[in-house]
């Protein structure tokens, strides 16, 4: 698994596979930081506009989906993905 | 912008390092960078909102971590060092130390080396001499035991001569997945040493990768 980086752009929406995927390992750094801005009980709208860089002004229903899927991938990866990652990861054939 | 409802601690809060998800400076995302995927998978699962309700539930009822606890969320523990590990025997037949085997009647019984009660005493006697038929006897039986016992550990990737010193691994039998707590201090107050790997408020830096190989063998061998 490469370095995960930090700050990267998004998909209109998340993954939503039974294993974990090369984008969710891309995007680990993004999860983590949507499950802090989720605990802090942070604005939807500044969480997309900060972490997922799409501006809810002017993209409310992008932003929204984008928002939505991915606090819902993330939440995936503490309760499953994470175990996934004890496999070897994405790149774990046997998965 | 609505305010903000007020946030209510959760259990860890306390403890739980926390870091500025605005920024993408943060040197929390440095930890990350960093971390085998073992410590991104714990990172993962001590934000899981089950995990931390189940630990809560234990630690709040002042009950002990146990194996249903860790095989349910794929926990795997070092032990403080000293500690009696009734779990090693399963594992390796041992008490742990390849360098400690020696006397270990598991291992010797499981790879079919019968010890005759003469032989038993020269191998838990120390070797004072270095000639006489009772030392080269015992020199011999110890290099046996040494030999399968290392064959043993190498098969079982685990407990090798040179973690003589560190805390003792200890498996859980029908976990597919491991986490490994690197190590259980400073415990945080209000915690026992042995719970402190399991606590939502260890962050990746405490935890250890056993390596992807070693990983590897364990998984094969929890399948």
């Amino acid at each position: 698994m490469k370095t995960p980086p930090r700050n990267p752009d998004v998909a209109d929406v998340a993954p939503t596979d039974s294993v974990l995927t090369v984008y969710d390992e891309e995007h680990i750094i993004t999860y983590l930081r949507m499950l802090e801005a989720d605990k802090e009980g942070a604005d939807w709208r500044e969480v997309a506009q900060i972490v997922l860089h799409i501006n809810p002004e002017l993209e409310h229903d992008r932003a929204k989906l984008a928002f939505d899927t991915h606090l819902t991938r993330a939440k995936w990866m503490t309760e499953q993905g994470y175990r996934h990652l004890l496999r070897g990861g994405a790149s774990n054939p046997n998965l | 912008m609505m305010p903000l409802p007020a946030r209510q601690l959760s259990f860890g809060d306390e403890y739980m390092p926390k870091f500025n998800w605005r920024s993408s400076d943060d040197t929390y995302y440095d930890q990350i960078e960093k971390a085998e995927m073992t410590g991104m998978a714990w990172e993962c699962l001590r934000r899981s909102a089950s995990f931390e309700r189940d630990y809560q539930t234990i630690a709040s009822s002042g009950r002990t971590i146990d194996d249903g606890f860790r095989q349910h969320w794929g926990l795997v523990f070092r032990s403080r060092p000293g500690a009696i590990l009734s779990g090693a025997d399963d594992l390796l037949g041992s008490r742990g130390r390849a360098d400690d085997c020696a006397g270990s009647p598991g291992i010797a019984r499981q790879l079919g080396y019968t010890r005759q009660a003469g032989s038993q005493q020269c191998e838990r006697k120390p070797i004072a001499a270095s000639s006489g038929w009772l030392a080269r006897r015992a020199a011999s039986a110890r290099r046996r035991a040494s030999h399968l016992v290392q064959r043993s550990a190498d098969r079982h990737r685990c407990l090798q001569g040179r973690i003589a010193a560190r805390p003792r691994l200890r498996f859980q039998g029908s976990c597919r997945c491991a986490l490994v707590a690197r190590s259980q201090w400073p415990a945080p107050r209000g915690t026992s040493a042995h719970d402190v790997s399991a606590s939502p408020a260890a962050n990746c830096a405490c935890i250890a990768c056993i390596g992807r190989l070693d990983r590897r063998r364990h998984l094969l061998g929890n399948r």
